[in-house]
C-alpha cells in the first residue's frame, strides 16, 4: 500500500523523541498519565489475561474431548469454566478494545493532547490491576464454581470464595466507569477545531456509545455484587426465598448490567470494523450517519432487553413476552451496520491486508452470531435451546467471532502507529486465516450438538449420546485456534525488533491519528490540527465528491 | 488571609474554561453513576415492599420519624450553606471572600457531623433492641431457637411462650442473671416483650431492617466521603485557592454534597413516613 | 455547526465562558432553603393521614419537588450548560427502566401461569365449574322438595306450591362461583 499523506495535514519531516522513549524506566511507565502509554499497558494486560482465559478454555475443551474424566475432576472443571468466563468477560473483553485501543487512539482521533482526566485514566488502570490480582487471588483460595453469572441461591450458599470474586468484579467496575466517563467528557470537550460531530470517525462514535453503557450500567453491577456479598456476609435475604426474598430479582439486577455489557463488548468492535472496512476498500463509508446513530441506538435499546436471559427463570410470562418483543429491536441497528459495511465493500478497491482479513472474518462470524441470536430471543425456541451449547456457540460467535476478530484487526491496523514498526504481512495473513478456520471448527459443531440438547456447563456426557464427534471436532478446532494465535503473537512481537520502520500513515487512512508521526510524540501533535473534511475522504475516482462539498451520507 | 493563588490550567486543555466545563461534565456523569448505584437498593426496597406489604407497615413504624425529620433539616441546611459557599467562591475576586467560604464550609461540615451523630443514636437503639438484618434480627427463627436454647442452658428454664412479661421478670430475678451471656439473653427476650404487638405479629421483619441498614449505611458512607472532600476543599479555601476564575473544586465538592442530600430527600419519606 | 469553523474547540466547551457563569442571587438560595423546609414539614404532616395506596405516591411527589429544587437551583442545572441537565436526565431515564421491568415482572407473575394456564386447561375448568353449578342447583332443588315434602306442601298441585318457595331459595341455589376457580 502506498504511503500517502492525509491531504491538508502536514507531518514534520524531522522525527522527534516519541512517547515510547520520552521518559525511561519502568516506573515512568507505571505512573504515566500519557493516554498512549496507558493504552499500551492495557494492551499488554489484556493480552496476558486473554492468554490465561485461552488456556483455561483449552483445558475445558480437552476435558470434554471424551466422556468420563479426561484431565480433571468435576469440581475442578466447574472452577475452570467459571474462571474462564470471569477472566474473559471482566479482565479481557470489557477493557479489551475501549481501554487498550480506545485509550491509545481516541484522543489522537480527536486531535487532543490527552484525555480530559489523565490522572483518572491512570487510576483506572491501577484499579484494573488491583481487581485482576483480586480475581486471581481467588484461584489460590480454590476458585469460584458459580459460573460467571453468580446466580443466587447457589452463589449465596457455595463454600467457594464468592465474596472475594464479587469484590474483584466490583473493583473492576470502577476501572470501567472511569474509562467510560473519561471518554465521554473527552469526546464532548476535547475535539480539535472543526471536528464536528458529523466528522467524528465512527470508532469514536462507537466508543462514545460504549462509554454511555459503561457509565449507566456498571454502577448497577456494583450494587448487585455488593448485595450478593451482603447476602453472604450478613444474610440480608433479599435474594433468598427462605428469608422472604426473591432469587429472580438477582437475575434482574445482574442482567440490567450484564446484557448492556454485551454491547460494551461488541460496540467497540463495530467501531474498529468501520475504520477497517473503509480504509481497506479505499472508499468512503456508506451510510455514515446511520452507522453512527445505530451505535447510540444499540446503547439505548440494550437496556430494554435483559429479560431474554430469564425466559425459563420463573419471570412472569408477560414480562417474558415484552422482553422477547423488545429483543428484536436490537437486531435492527446491528443489521444496519452489517448492511452498511457490506455496501461499503461493494465496488470498493479491496486490499486483503491482514487487518482486512480480520474485518472480513468479523463480518461473516458476527452475522452468524447475530442471526442465531434470534431463535434465542424468541420465547418458544429459547425454552428448547436455553442453557445448551447452542447458546455457547451463539455468544462465542458474537464475542469471539465479533469482538476478538475486531480487536486483532485493530491491533494490526494501529500497530505501526503504536510501535512504529511494520509486522510481516504473510504470517499475519496466515494467522488470520488459521484463526478463522479454527474458530469455525471449534464453535460450529456446538450449534449442532446444542440444538440436539447438549447442555452447557456440563462436565460429562454419555458415550451413547452421540455428542462425542462434535466434542472431538470442537476440541481439535481449539488447537487450530491456538496455533493461529501463536503465529499472530510471535509475528507481532518479532516485529518490535525486526520490523521495518513504519511511516506516519502506512495505510493511507484519513483520520487524525495518522497525521502525527509513528509512534507519536509525547503530546501527540506539534500543532493541534484543524479539521476541514470528514474522516473517510478517499481519493477514489468515480465515487467521490470533492472534499469541499462536505459529506453526503446517503448518496 | 485575603489573597488568592492564581490557577494555571493543565497543558492538555487550551483554556481554563475548557478545563472547568470538562470537570463539570465529569462530575455530573459521576453523580449519575451514584444515582444508579443507589437505584439498585431502591428497586430492592420496592420489590420487597410489594412482596410483604403487611410486614413493611409494621416494621417501618418502628423508625423514629422525629430523628429522621431532624436529620432531613440538618442535611437541607448543609446543602444551603454549601450552595452559598460556591456562590462566595464565584464572586471572590481578590480573596475578600476567603473567610466567608471557609465559614460556610465549616458549617456544612458540622452539619455532616451532626447528621452522623443522629444516625449513630438511631443505629445504637436498633442494635440494642436487635432490630437488625438476617439471623441477627431478634425475631428470626434461628435467633429465637438460639434464645430458647440459651435460656435453657444458662437459666435451666424452658421458654414456653415469647412476649411474656412475667417470664421476663422471672429471668431478671434469676440467680444466674449476672453473667454477660445471661444479660444478653434477657435483652433478647425483653425485645420480644417490647415488640409484642408490633414486630412479633409479622414474619420477615429482618428484610425491612436489612434494607434499612443497607440504604442508610451506603448513604452514611457517602456522607463520610462528602465530608472528607469538604474538609479538603476547606483547606484550599483558607489558602485562597478559589476565586472568580477558578472555583472548580468547590463547585464539584458542592455538587457531590448536594447529591448526598438528594438521596436523603428520597430515603427519608420512603423509610420513615410511608 | 459549520464545516469550516476552525475556532470551534468542541462546540459545548465554546459557549461556557467562565467569567460569564451565571451567579444566582443570594435571595434565591434563601428562598429555596425556605421552600425545602416548608416541604419537609408538609411531607411529615401529610404522612399522618392514610390515603391508602396513594401514600407513597404523595410522598414521592413532594420528594421530587424538593429534589428538583435542589437540582435546578442549588446544583445550578437551570442556568448551566444544558448538556449537564441532559446527562442527569438520561441517568434518571435509566433508573426508570431499572424500576420498570422488575416491577412489571413481580406485578404480573400471578396473572398467567404458562404451565397451568392455557386454553384447554381453562376450558376444562370452565366446564367443571358449569357442571358443579348444575349439580348444586339439582341438589338444592332436591333438598327443597324434601323440605316441602316434610311440611306436607307437596300435593297434586305441586307446581303452584313450589314457585314462591323456590324464589326464596334461589339466590343460594345459584352461587356466584368464579368461572375459572370454583374453590378459592
Amino acid at each position: 500500500m502506498s504511503d500517502t499523506q492525509a491531504p491538508g495535514y502536514h507531518v514534520p519531516e524531522q522525527e522527534e523523541t516519541n512517547y515510547l522513549h520520552a521518559q525511561p524506566g519502568l516506573m515512568s511507565w507505571l505512573m504515566s498519565i500519557d493516554h498512549k502509554r496507558i493504552g499500551v499497558m492495557y494492551l499488554i494486560a489484556v493480552f496476558l489475561t486473554f492468554a490465561l482465559g485461552g488456556f483455561l478454555a483449552l483445558a475445558v475443551r480437552l476435558e470434554l474431548i471424551a466422556p468420563g474424566e479426561t484431565i480433571m475432576t468435576a469440581e475442578t472443571y466447574n472452577r475452570v469454566f467459571t474462571l474462564h468466563g470471569l477472566v474473559m468477560v471482566f479482565l479481557f473483553i470489557i477493557p479489551g478494545i475501549p481501554a487498550a485501543l480506545g485509550n491509545f487512539v481516541l484522543p489522537l482521533m480527536l486531535g487532543a493532547k490527552d484525555v480530559a482526566f489523565p490522572r483518572l485514566n491512570r487510576a483506572s488502570f491501577h484499579i484494573y490491576v488491583v481487581g485482576t490480582i483480586m480475581a486471581l487471588w481467588t484461584t489460590l483460595e480454590g476458585g469460584v464454581d458459580t459460573g460467571w453469572t453468580f446466580y443466587t441461591p447457589y452463589s449465596s450458599t457455595t463454600s467457594t470464595p464468592v465474596v472475594m470474586m464479587t469484590m474483584s468484579a466490583f473493583v473492576l467496575g470502577f476501572s470501567s466507569i472511569f474509562t467510560g466517563l473519561n471518554f465521554i467528557v473527552t469526546t464532548h470537550k476535547m475535539r480539535a477545531p472543526g471536528l464536528t460531530w458529523d466528522r467524528l470517525p465512527l470508532f469514536v462514535w462507537a466508543i462514545y456509545a460504549t462509554s454511555i453503557i459503561q457509565v449507566m450500567a456498571t454502577p448497577v453491577l456494583g450494587i448487585t455484587l455488593l448485595l450478593l456479598a451482603m447476602e453472604r456476609i450478613m444474610g440480608i435475604g433479599i435474594f433468598d426465598p427462605a428469608l422472604g426474598g426473591d432469587p429472580v430479582l438477582f437475575q434482574h439486577f445482574f442482567w440490567f448490567y450484564s446484557h448492556p455489557a454485551v454491547y460494551i463488548m461488541i460496540l467497540p468492535g463495530m467501531g474498529v470494523m468501520s475504520e477497517l472496512v473503509t480504509t481497506f476498500s479505499r472508499k468512503r463509508i456508506f451510510g455514515y450517519r446511520a452507522i453512527a446513530l445505530s451505535s447510540i441506538a444499540i446503547a439505548v435499546i440494550s437496556f430494554l432487553v435483559w429479560g431474554h436471559h430469564m425466559f425459563v427463570s420463573g419471570q412472569s410470562a408477560y414480562a417474558g413476552m415484552v422482553f422477547s418483543f423488545l429483543t428484536f429491536f436490537v437486531a435492527i441497528p446491528s443489521a444496519i451496520k452489517i448492511i452498511n459495511w457490506s455496501t461499503t465493500l461493494y465496488k470498493g478497491s479491496i486490499s486483503f491486508d491482514a487487518p482486512m482479513l480480520w474485518a472480513l472474518s468479523f463480518l461473516i462470524l458476527f452475522t452468524i452470531g447475530g442471526l442465531t441470536g434470534l431463535p434465542l430471543g424468541t420465547i418458544g425456541t429459547d425454552i428448547h435451546l436455553h442453557d445448551t451449547y447452542f447458546v455457547v456457540a451463539h455468544f462465542h460467535y458474537v464475542m469471539m467471532g465479533g469482538t476478538v476478530m475486531a480487536l486483532f484487526g485493530g491491533i494490526h491496523y494501529w500497530w505501526p502507529k503504536m510501535f512504529g514498526r511494520m509486522y510481516s504481512e504473510t504470517p499475519a495473513r496466515v494467522a488470520a486465516v488459521l484463526v478463522f478456520i479454527g474458530f469455525n471448527v471449534t464453535f460450529f459443531p456446538q450449534f449442532i450438538m446444542g440444538s440436539q440438547g447438549m447442555p452447557r456447563r456440563y462436565y460429562d456426557y454419555t458415550a451413547d449420546s452421540g455428542y462425542e464427534p462434535y466434542h472431538v471436532a470442537s476440541t481439535v478446532g481449539s488447537w487450530i485456534l491456538l496455533l493461529g494465535m501463536l503465529i499472530m503473537g510471535l509475528n507481532l512481537l518479532s516485529s518490535l525488533k525486526k520490523g521495518a520502520k513504519a511511516s506516519a500513515n502506512p495505510w493511507g487512512a484519513r483520520s487524525l491519528e495518522w497525521v502525527t508521526q509513528s509512534p507519536p510524540i509525547e503530546h501527540n501533535f506539534h500543532e493541534i490540527p484543524t479539521v476541514t473534511q470528514d474522516p473517510y475522504e478517499f481519493p477514489l475516482e468515480g465515487s467521490q465528491k470533492k472534499a469541499s462539498e462536505g459529506m453526503d451520507v446517503t448518496a | 488571609m485575603s489573597s488568592i493563588i492564581a490557577h494555571k490550567h493543565a497543558h492538555f486543555f487550551h483554556s481554563a474554561d475548557q478545563e472547568a466545563s470538562s470537570a463539570k461534565l465529569g462530575i455530573w456523569l459521576f453523580l449519575v453513576t451514584e444515582v444508579l448505584l443507589f437505584s439498585g437498593l431502591f428497586v430492592g426496597y420496592t420489590v420487597i415492599k410489594t412482596l410483604h406489604p403487611e410486614m413493611w407497615k409494621v416494621a417501618s413504624a418502628q423508625l423514629d420519624w422525629v430523628l429522621g425529620s431532624v436529620n432531613t433539616i440538618v442535611l437541607i441546611s448543609s446543602s444551603w450553606t454549601v450552595a452559598l459557599a460556591v456562590r462566595a467562591a464565584q464572586t471572590n475576586v481578590k480573596g475578600e471572600n476567603n473567610a466567608k467560604i471557609g465559614v460556610l464550609l465549616i458549617i456544612t461540615i458540622l452539619c455532616a457531623l451532626g447528621f452522623l451523630g443522629i444516625k449513630y443514636m438511631e443505629y445504637s437503639h436498633k442494635i440494642h433492641d436487635g432490630l437488625l438484618w438476617g439471623t441477627k434480627y431478634f425475631n428470626h427463627p434461628d435467633a429465637i431457637a438460639a434464645l430458647k436454647a440459651g435460656v435453657k442452658s444458662t437459666f435451666g428454664l424452658e421458654v414456653t411462650a415469647l412476649s411474656d412479661a412475667s417470664f421476663l421478670e422471672t429471668l431478671k430475678a434469676h440467680a444466674a442473671a449476672g453473667t454477660e451471656q445471661a444479660q444478653h439473653l434477657i435483652h433478647h427476650y425483653a425485645s420480644t416483650v417490647t415488640y409484642k404487638d408490633t414486630l412479633m405479629t409479622v414474619e420477615q421483619g429482618h428484610l425491612f431492617f436489612g434494607i434499612y441498614f443497607l440504604l442508610t449505611g451506603l448513604h452514611g458512607i457517602h456522607v463520610v466521603i462528602g465530608m472528607s472532600l469538604l474538609i479538603w476543599i476547606y483547606v484550599g479555601s483558607v489558602k485562597g485557592r478559589y476565586y472568580r476564575d477558578y472555583y472548580t473544586p468547590v463547585e464539584v465538592g458542592g455538587l457531590y454534597w448536594h447529591l448526598v442530600d438528594l438521596i436523603w430527600i428520597y430515603l427519608f419519606p420512603l423509610l420513615y413516613l410511608v | 455547526m459549520s464545516y469550516h469553523d476552525s475556532h470551534a474547540h468542541g462546540h459545548e466547551g465554546h459557549g461556557a465562558h467562565h467569567g460569564a457563569h451565571h451567579v444566582t442571587p443570594t435571595v434565591v438560595y434563601h428562598a429555596i432553603f425556605g421552600a425545602l423546609l416548608c416541604l419537609t414539614v408538609i411531607t411529615v404532616w401529610i404522612a399522618q393521614f392514610d390515603f391508602g395506596a396513594a401514600n407513597t405516591a404523595i410522598a414521592m411527589l413532594v420528594a421530587t419537588v424538593k429534589a428538583s429544587l435542589v437540582a435546578l437551583f442549588f446544583m445550578h442545572l437551570l442556568h448551566d450548560d444544558r448538556l449537564n441537565m441532559v446527562t442527569f436526565g438520561f441517568g434518571l431515564l435509566f433508573v426508570a427502566l431499572f424500576f420498570l421491568f422488575p416491577l412489571l415482572d413481580i406485578a404480573s407473575r400471578s396473572y398467567v401461569d404458562p404451565i397451568t394456564d392455557n386454553d384447554s386447561v381453562r376450558k376444562a375448568a370452565q366446564q367443571q365449574a358449569l357442571q358443579d353449578a348444575h349439580a348444586q342447583k339439582y341438589e338444592d332443588k332436591l333438598s327443597q322438595l324434601s323440605r316441602l315434602n316434610q311440611k306436607g306442601f307437596i300435593t297434586a298441585t305441586a307446581g303452584e306450591g313450589e314457585a314462591p318457595a323456590a324464589s326464596a331459595v334461589d339466590p343460594a341455589a345459584a352461587p356466584a362461583a368464579p368461572a375459572v376457580a370454583p374453590t378459592p
